[in-house]
């Protein structure tokens, strides 16, 4: 049996289109995916990376081979540098309660035993939250 | 008005990329027949489920489609 981990970075960001929608976004695969809250975009993605990743490695593909491009990884970094560690919980109940337009990125590893292609858990790890709003300022800064 | 998933899919389909509903979860895949490519959908609301410009704008880099597919 073979375990293979994988680093996930994630943007979650309203969607500009789609009202009460929040998008959430794994880089490292390319794999957009949407839902009610920031929360449930966060148990979306976790979904549709590990359904992608156990996919790729069953028709005998390289999932790293998918890749966001330079501009998702420039906001990504972006948020780092300019948004505050937080626990996600507290961030996504300020985006929620915010009228700015908030940003926020998370790191989460996927586990998949190769064996089976199957994903076995996910760990969580600090956010960092950005209101982009009006492009300046920190929101929330404690973990 | 966002695109609805229905319409999504009846637009691939056009060009070999099908919906398939899942075993599982919540998601939904688009699926390219040439090579079982898949990607997943978020379709918690099933076919009537809105879409975001973002969501497409991934779906169509993954599948190699031109940018405009969705609009034109």
């Amino acid at each position: 049996m073979f375990t293979r981990e994988y680093d996930c970075s994630v943007t979650i960001s309203p969607a500009d289109d789609v009202p009460g929608t929040w998008v959430a976004h794994c880089l490292e695969f390319d794999v957009v995916t949407q839902g009610d809250t920031p929360e449930h975009a966060l148990q979306m993605i976790y979904e549709a990376v590990s359904m992608v990743v156990c996919d790729d490695l069953e028709r005998g593909a390289d999932p790293n081979e998918r890749r966001a491009p330079d501009s998702e990884w420039a906001l990504l970094s972006r948020i780092r540098e300019d948004g505050g560690p937080v626990q996600f919980a507290d961030a996504a109940r300020a985006a929620l309660d915010s009228s700015a337009h908030c940003r926020i990125a998370l790191n989460f590893q996927l586990a998949v035993e190769e064996a089976s292609a199957e994903a076995l858990e996910s760990h969580s790890l600090p956010s960092y939250m950005l209101p982009c709003g009006d492009g300046h300022g920190t929101l929330v800064a404690s973990v | 008005m966002p695109p609805r998933l229905r319409d999504i899919a009846s637009r691939l389909k056009d060009v070999g990329i099908v919906l398939k509903k899942p075993n599982r979860g919540s998601h939904w895949k688009f699926v390219r027949e040439r090579d079982r490519k898949p990607y997943p959908v978020p379709a918690h609301n099933g076919e009537r489920s809105e879409i975001s410009k973002a969501y497409l704008r991934a779906l169509v880099r993954t599948f190699e489609l031109d940018e405009d597919f969705f609009t034109r």
